[in-house]
């Protein structure tokens, strides 16, 4: 009995991590695309997934929101509060998911265009980059703390089927993990079809070997740079919202995923697509095959040590250029 | 109301260009003009602003002072836009995308205009480039950082005549190249304005440089030193011991 047990778990512990290895890879590959253009971590690539969740569950469940205005010199208040429901249209899963996406993908440009466009046109040192991106995630994250308070959100039931089906040995899959499996290949695909198949695809190409000369071929550098923003926020919405179907909502669920997408996307080699994904999903399986087999506490554990591993077996990652100057 | 338009006979022409990085003043005041059809060149030694000059022209860089006109035109400042005006240049360094193919390489010079002329035009400029540079049309397919550096700099010329320019502007393009690579590339300047094009050059290598323009400009420390038709700066004392490396006579 123990071993067809065993297996039944493997098996099973495979597909949730190809799973969820899929929706690390929409965030990582957003963040790669980033980072192979500008050359700088975007730590602020996870507050677009909560951007993205959030309006997914607003628009599915409405908010209640709640504002604390302090006024702390009257001797006989102290503050008042407003409390109100955001009134929303009872909207389907695919509006607000496409709700979520543009609205991740637009708060992502605006952030490029008031945080990043202002340093990038002063200095070429990335670094101050990677300063802004760090205040624009903390920026994020307290703004949902203050709006919508900081406490664990879960997608209202039968946003996505929830069916269990039983495959030969009883293994047991969730229609769910299935679904988010299939809309990450669907957009990753369309991401690839994207790069590959049209006239911005090739300046993004261009862009991210010498973003510079891509500039003298008569591309709109500031264009193309909004674009690659839209994108990795969207691809950064889809994963938002799938995680927070798997797991829960909160307002530091970007920091959490960014670490993870980090990891992920040096495993597979800072700035190149395949590695994002190809990282990803040895990520994703690591985690569940720990969780399965060992325990679900050790599995950060194992995340990190393969990052550690890597990095002193091969620095560059499965797929990376050079090893230079990483993070 | 700003007179933008100017009545001149150039077709490229500039005016007290200076650009500064930062205490480096790189450029002091340099204006030159290049007749439709003409091949001029800039020579100078290392460092003397002969690529500050270009990218000034381009938009690369900020200039503190001075504009540039073509055919009577102010340039906008962003180089996208300055290509689709009708200018586009081989950098140095050749600067080719080497991850991406030959094909993709030249199909990247001609985004700027391939909305406005369609993809028919697009595949006749290739033809084009392809009879000027056979060699490219073998390697389509290849990635470009596996070219020879003859061939990426046969490359970086093609994907600049993608953009159908007016004026092909050419930042040192015999940098690091042998001598007979040379020769056939200066060769096939020579045909490319031929077919149309102006042409300006900025070397270092002068002879080369001097024997395909028809007039010259020497930049020494951001200021002109001599201009003049190329034949006579050729035969110039002073330039052939500076510049060529001849003595006496
Ligand atoms: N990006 C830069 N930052 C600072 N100084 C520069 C930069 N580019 C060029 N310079 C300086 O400007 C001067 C002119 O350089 P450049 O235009 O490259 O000369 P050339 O192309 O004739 O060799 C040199 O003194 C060079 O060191
Ligand atoms: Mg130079």
């Amino acid at each position: 009995m123990g071993i067809e047990v065993q297996f039944s778990t493997l098996f099973q512990q495979i597909i949730n991590g190809l799973s969820l290895g899929s929706v690390y890879a929409l965030i990582a590959v957003g963040y790669s695309l980033v980072y192979s253009i500008l050359s700088f971590s975007n730590f602020a690539h996870g507050g677009f997934l909560v951007v993205g969740g959030y309006i997914c569950y607003g628009l599915l469940a409405g908010f209640s929101v709640n504002i604390l205005f302090t006024v702390p010199s009257f001797w006989w208040f102290s503050g008042f509060s407003v409390d109100f429901l955001l009134p929303v249209p009872s909207v389907n899963i695919w509006l607000a998911g496409a709700g979520a996406l543009a609205g991740a993908g637009l708060i992502a440009i605006l952030t490029e265009r008031f945080a990043y466009k202002p340093i990038r046109e002063r200095t070429s040192i990335t670094l101050y980059l990677l300063i802004a991106s760090m205040g624009i995630s903390i920026v994020i994250e307290n703004i949902f703390v203050i709006i919508v308070g900081g406490r664990f959100r879960a997608l209202p039931p039968n946003t996505f089927p929830s069916k269990l089906f039983t495959l030969i040995g009883g293994v047991t899959v969730n229609a769910s993990d299935i679904l988010s499996l299939v809309f990450a290949v669907f957009f990753l695909g369309g991401l690839q079809l994207f790069l590959n198949r049209t006239r911005w695809g090739l300046a993004i190409r261009a862009a991210a070997c010498d973003l510079r000369t891509a500039g003298l071929m008569g591309v709109n550098v500031s264009q193309l740079i909004a674009i690659v923003f839209f994108v990795a926020g969207l691809l950064a919405a889809v994963g938002g919202i799938f995680l927070s179907a798997r797991y829960t909502l909160y307002p530091q669920l970007g920091g959490t995923i960014t670490t993870k997408a980090f990891v992920a996307a040096v495993i597979g080699g800072l700035g190149s697509l395949p590695g994002a994904v190809v990282g990803s999903l040895a990520l994703g399986l690591a985690e569940m095959l720990t969780a399965g087999f060992i325990s679900s506490q050790m599995r950060d554990l194992v995340v990190f040590s393969m990052l550690v591993i890597m990095l002193l077996v091969k620095p560059a990652g499965f797929f990376g250029r050079q090893i230079s100057d990483k993070i | 109301m700003k007179l933008e338009k100017r009545t001149t006979d150039a077709l490229l022409m500039a005016e007290d260009l200076h650009v500064s990085y930062g205490a480096i003043r790189a450029l002091q005041g340099f204006s030159f003009r290049l007749q439709d059809r003409e091949i001029v060149s800039v020579i100078g030694a290392n460092g003397a602003g002969k690529s500050t000059f270009m990218n000034a022209v381009m938009g690369m860089v900020k200039r503190d002072r001075g504009e540039v006109y073509l055919d009577g035109v102010k340039l906008p400042g962003k180089s996208f836009q300055v290509v689709q005006s009708g200018l586009s240049m081989v950098p140095e360094g050749r600067r080719v995308f080497a991850p991406l193919t030959v094909l993709e390489n030249l199909e990247i010079g001609a985004f700027s205009r391939v909305a406005r002329t369609g993809r028919g035009s697009v595949r006749r400029d290739m033809e084009w480039v392809f009879s000027l540079f056979p060699r490219l049309k073998e390697r389509i397919a290849q990635p470009a950082g596996t070219l020879s550096g003859g061939e990426q700099q046969m490359l970086a010329i093609g994907r600049a005549l993608m953009a159908r320019p007016r004026v092909l502007l050419l930042d040192e393009p015999s940098l690091g190249l042998a001598p007979i690579v040379i020769q056939d590339i200066f060769k096939e300047l020579r045909r490319i304005n031929e077919e149309g094009v102006s042409i300006l050059l900025v070397e270092q290598n002068a002879r080369q440089a001097l024997l395909l323009s028809q007039r010259a400009y020497v930049l020494q420390t951001g200021r002109l030193l001599k201009e003049g038709p190329s034949k006579e700066l050729l035969a110039d004392p002073e330039i052939r011991a500076a510049y060529l490396g001849i003595k006496g006579k």
